[in-house]
């Protein structure tokens, strides 16, 4: 299946979307120069993966829940948009009957990164975990 | 007793895009990992930085009729971090702001919940914001925000802004 590997920037976090290696994964620092540019294949990502939900569920299935991890050390307000449609995707990714769940990784000692995991969480109706990092 | 400057942690008078961005943002980090304080207000910082910074690089006149640079800088006080900017922007893009920064400033209580709305309902304007970067500021600072406008000419005006955090 198509897959998305992008890597990592100072501005620009790493994105991997690979459904046959089992790993979703958004790490890293958001707020890209130009914020829909950089989102869009994402996007168009999810939108086809959403079209064949069959064929993914087949290829996930079996081997436990699967896990969508956000590492963000920041995101900027632009990006906030973004990653709320990331989220309301891998949400209807749920609905579709896939086992998926959401790990929320937050710095010890950022509060505000968790605060705002929590209000995502609330805004598209889906339970995070949250998992906080050490230095 | 007036505040006294203990520490200038970054000061920049200059002209500004994404790259100039992204270097003042690589040494607003270097001199952050330095002090002594706490992950959440680097965070904080951080992020009022960004979202001030960029504000000033979107909503740059398109037509300057004035030559006058943006200003930028973030000074530690005995109580606090003072994050301040200035900038000319359209007597359009004053009435925005003015409206917006006052709205949060009557709101301070339920930004979060402001916020959350405004996400859910925004879009990414053509400049590539969706005017959700004031509202964050407004979550980061610990008192209102203060803003200043003084006339340039009849097309523009110096957009100051004082955040407290």
């Amino acid at each position: 299946m198509d897959k998305i590997n992008i890597e990592e920037t100072k501005a620009t976090p790493s994105v991997i979307l690979d459904v046959d290696n089992r790993k979703f994964e958004i790490a890293g620092c958001s707020r890209p120069e130009n914020v829909r540019e950089f989102y869009m294949p994402v996007i168009n990502w999810f939108e086809s993966v959403l079209e064949k939900t069959d064929e993914v569920k087949a290829k996930l299935s079996g081997d436990g829940t699967v896990n969508f991890d956000f590492k963000l050390s920041y995101f900027n307000s632009a990006s906030a948009k973004f990653i709320l449609d990331i989220l309301l995707y891998i949400n209807q990714l749920h609905s579709s009957g896939i086992d998926i769940k959401i790990n929320w990784y937050y710095e010890e000692g950022d509060e505000d990164m968790r605060d705002v995991g929590e209000e995502l969480a609330e805004m598209v109706d889906f339970e995070f975990k949250y998992i906080m990092m050490r230095e | 007793m007036r505040e006294s400057t203990q520490n200038i942690i970054l000061k920049y008078n200059g002209k500004l895009d994404y790259d100039i961005i992204n270097e003042l943002l690589e040494d607003l980090n270097r001199r952050l990992e330095e002090t002594e304080l706490s992950t959440l207000l680097r965070k904080r910082i951080y992020s009022t930085a960004v979202e001030t910074l960029e504000n000033i690089m979107r909503h740059a006149p398109k037509k300057k009729t004035s030559n006058t640079l943006p200003q930028f800088s973030i000074q530690e006080y005995n109580d606090g971090i003072i994050v301040e900017s200035c900038n000319v922007v359209s007597k359009k893009q004053q009435d925005i702001l003015k409206e917006r920064i006052d709205y949060i400033n009557n709101n301070t209580e339920n930004l979060k919940k402001i916020f959350a709305e405004k996400l859910k309902n925004s879009n990414i304007s053509v400049e590539g914001g969706a005017g959700l970067g004031v509202f964050i500021i407004g979550k980061n600072a610990k008192e209102k925000i203060s803003y200043s406008f003084e006339n340039i000419n009849e097309e523009e005006s110096y957009f100051c802004l004082k955040i407290k955090i």
